[in-house]
């Protein structure tokens, strides 16, 4: 599929608007997601970065509709694929659409695996619940699956105690893809994978990607992983989107204080640098948000101004949207 | 992409068009269990003593020289010889015939009471640990109610108040060890029941039932096969008990425990009535904690390749 003609303003498949995920404990209120909205087209890779704790899987199980509740609630917003409101969907209903229009793919795959089932039989039940064929039907997609994900259809009878972390994953992202979905949400799929492995899922679900047309939200806090697969990126902090834009607005010009600082945090090959610059201090409790920017604390380029309320989000240019009092200026 | 084609997977695609539907894997679990407890003689022995008794239990007439009840004053207290191999008893009748036929009766009331307390016990278990909350609670306590009782006190009671007889002792044994199981099941959901895969079943569109069906209770199975296998052992030493106080399966239906209780008396003169079918409950006991302990590590896919 070819998709720079695919990317002319249409519909988007993904629009999530003002979500706001709350964890209603007995003692506090942790307000993981506050005021989050992007738009997601088709074919298009969205990169989430952030901190750990910075709302990124909350959002991403939200959008699943797998948020455990209680504790946790949608406490406002709305999440549409293809215009279809997903928070008034009936459960019924969201079984249909997780696996087969949406699925995830899970961090570990050392634990995304149920022990006691060979990979086969994890891939057929995902093809068998969306799909009604045979069972010779559904052991042939498996093989399929299997060897489309480089492995080969003999292993179908092996537990995943018996695949090695890569080959797990792949099997992991064989499942998520095999109902061909139109939103697959990665969470950090790469960060339980030594380098050399990562490099190869990332390769491999890039190709799958173009070739089944897939929407991918990529949740990652590696800054490499955003710069090799994404279209665009959103920088997430404290359950914000604090900027966003395309990769090259992103890495070429990052406006906000944070997005910044998560540069200078990264060691770089043409810069002589002798120390780096992490960011001084901690992300603030999502338990007790301050009422203005919450990146406040730990700005380089605070003012009282900043105090006065929450930032507006501003365009610095077409397309790259920053919530920073400072981009305004410039 | 490209497609990985070796000939390994061409003639893997041939089994298959010949297979027809068929669904590879499946039979080959149970298959490969039984393979990996090969490599454990212990539990083989337990397992080749268990059989044995099972095909007693099957089979007795065919396999006892004389039925349970054949009396003969003429022949009473007779010692092991060539036409006894294991003596006669008060009323002459045949102990090897009698423990033969007795396999019936205790591994009936082993099986049966183990069965009944697994599917209570463990759907209570499951429903408490997967629902939590309030309904866990009182599921909960009630079992440790139960568990507060001593087992075997509890079936005394139950036979006492019931009255005596074999249906009362499956359910006086079963109702006793309904809590352990359900104690086992909800330890064992509650421990993977937030683990990632379970959310990953649940993110590719699985229901409630389907998770617990599919998800959960395999992940549990092991520790039940282990529970429930030495629970027959249990069961069928408890059974013995009652009996051999009169309060089991009553005469003349042979049962060790009451073979036990009708040699007693006369342990002095004709130590046979008692040592054989004593050896048969230690042997049956035996067997059964030994295939127990080998089913643990056969059926952990994690020990062994």
């Amino acid at each position: 599929m070819d998709k720079t003609t695919d990317m002319v303003p249409a519909a988007p498949l993904l629009r999530v608007s003002d979500l706001r995920i709350h964890f209603e404990m007995e003692r506090e209120v942790v307000e993981a997601v506050n005021g989050m909205s992007f738009e997601l087209l088709k074919g298009e890779t969205l990169g989430f970065v952030g901190e750990t704790g910075a709302g990124k899987t909350t959002t991403a199980l939200g959008i699943m509709r797998l948020v455990q509740t209680p504790p946790g609630r949608v406490v406002a917003g709305s999440i549409a694929l293809n215009g279809e409101e997903l928070l008034e969907k009936s459960e019924a209903e969201m079984r249909k659409i997780r696996g087969n229009k949406i699925s995830m793919i899970f961090q570990d795959p050392m634990t995304s695996l149920n022990p006691v089932l060979t990979v086969g039989e994890q891939i057929q039940e995902v093809i068998r619940l969306h799909n009604d064929i045979s069972d010779a039907e559904a052991v042939k997609r498996t093989v399929d699956m299997l060897e489309m994900v480089g492995i080969p259809g003999e292993r179908y009878n092996e537990y995943p105690h018996q695949f090695s972390g890569g080959m797990k994953q792949r099997v992991v992202i064989a499942i998520a893809l095999a109902c061909s979905p139109e939103l697959l949400i990665a969470d950090e799929p790469t960060t339980a994978l030594d380098v050399t492995i990562q490099a190869q899922v990332l390769d491999m679900m890039r190709e799958l990607k173009e070739k089944i047309g897939t929407s991918v939200l990529m949740i990652t806090h590696d800054l490499g992983v955003i710069a090799e697969t994404c279209d665009k990126v959103a920088i997430v902090y404290a359950g914000q989107i604090v900027e966003s834009g395309t990769v090259w607005q992103i890495f070429d010009n990052p406006q906000h204080p944070y997005t910044r600082g998560l540069f200078d945090s990264l060691p770089s090959l043409d810069k002589e640098v002798r120390r780096l610059k992490p960011i001084e201090g901690l992300v603030p409790n999502p338990a007790d948000l301050p009422p203005y920017c919450s990146f406040y604390e730990r700005c380089g380029r605070r003012a009282e101004a900043c105090r006065a309320g929450e930032p507006e989000t501003v365009e610095v240019e077409p397309g790259h949207r920053v919530m920073c009092r400072c981009a305004r200026g410039e | 992409m490209a497609k990985i084609t070796t000939p390994a997977m061409e003639r893997l695609r041939q089994a298959e068009k010949k297979r027809g539907a068929e669904k590879p894997g499946r039979s080959s679990a149970a298959r490969e269990v039984l393979h990996r407890m090969t490599y454990n003689k212990l539990a083989m022995a337990g397992l080749a003593i268990f059989l044995l008794l099972v095909l007693c239990a099957l089979f007795p007439q065919v396999i006892a020289p004389e039925g349970y009840d054949d009396q003969n004053y003429a022949r009473a207290f007779t010692a092991p010889c060539l036409q006894f191999p294991l003596g006669t008893d008060s009323f002459g009748r045949d102990i090897l015939s009698r423990v033969i036929w007795g396999a019936r009766t205790s591994l009936c009331i082993g099986v049966l009471s183990v069965s009944f307390s697994v599917l209570v016990g463990g759907l209570i278990g499951a429903v408490a640990a997967y629902y939590g909350g309030k309904l866990d609670n009182v599921l909960m306590r009630l079992m440790d109610v139960l568990m507060a009782v001593p087992g075997f006190l509890l079936c005394i009671a139950i036979t006492a108040a019931f009255g005596s007889g074999f249906i009362v002792i499956v359910w006086a044994i079963a109702v006793g060890s309904v809590p352990s199981y359900a104690r086992i099941v909800r330890a064992a959901v509650l421990t993977i029941k937030d683990s990632e895969f379970v959310e990953a079943a649940r993110s590719i569109g699985a229901s409630d039932v389907r998770i617990t069906m599919k998800h959960l209770l395999p992940n549990c199975l092991s520790p039940i096969i282990v529970q429930a296998t030495m629970g027959v052992a249990g069961a069928i030493l408890s059974a013995a008990g009652l009996s051999f106080m009169g309060l089991g399966v009553q005469p003349p239906t042979p049962e060790w425990g009451y073979m036990l209780n009708a040699g007693k008396q006369y342990i002095r003169d004709a130590w046979w009535i008692v040592t054989f079918p004593g050896i048969t409950i230690m042997a049956a006991i035996f067997s059964l904690n030994l295939l127990g302990d080998g089913l643990r590590d056969a059926l952990d896919p994690k020990l062994k390749k």
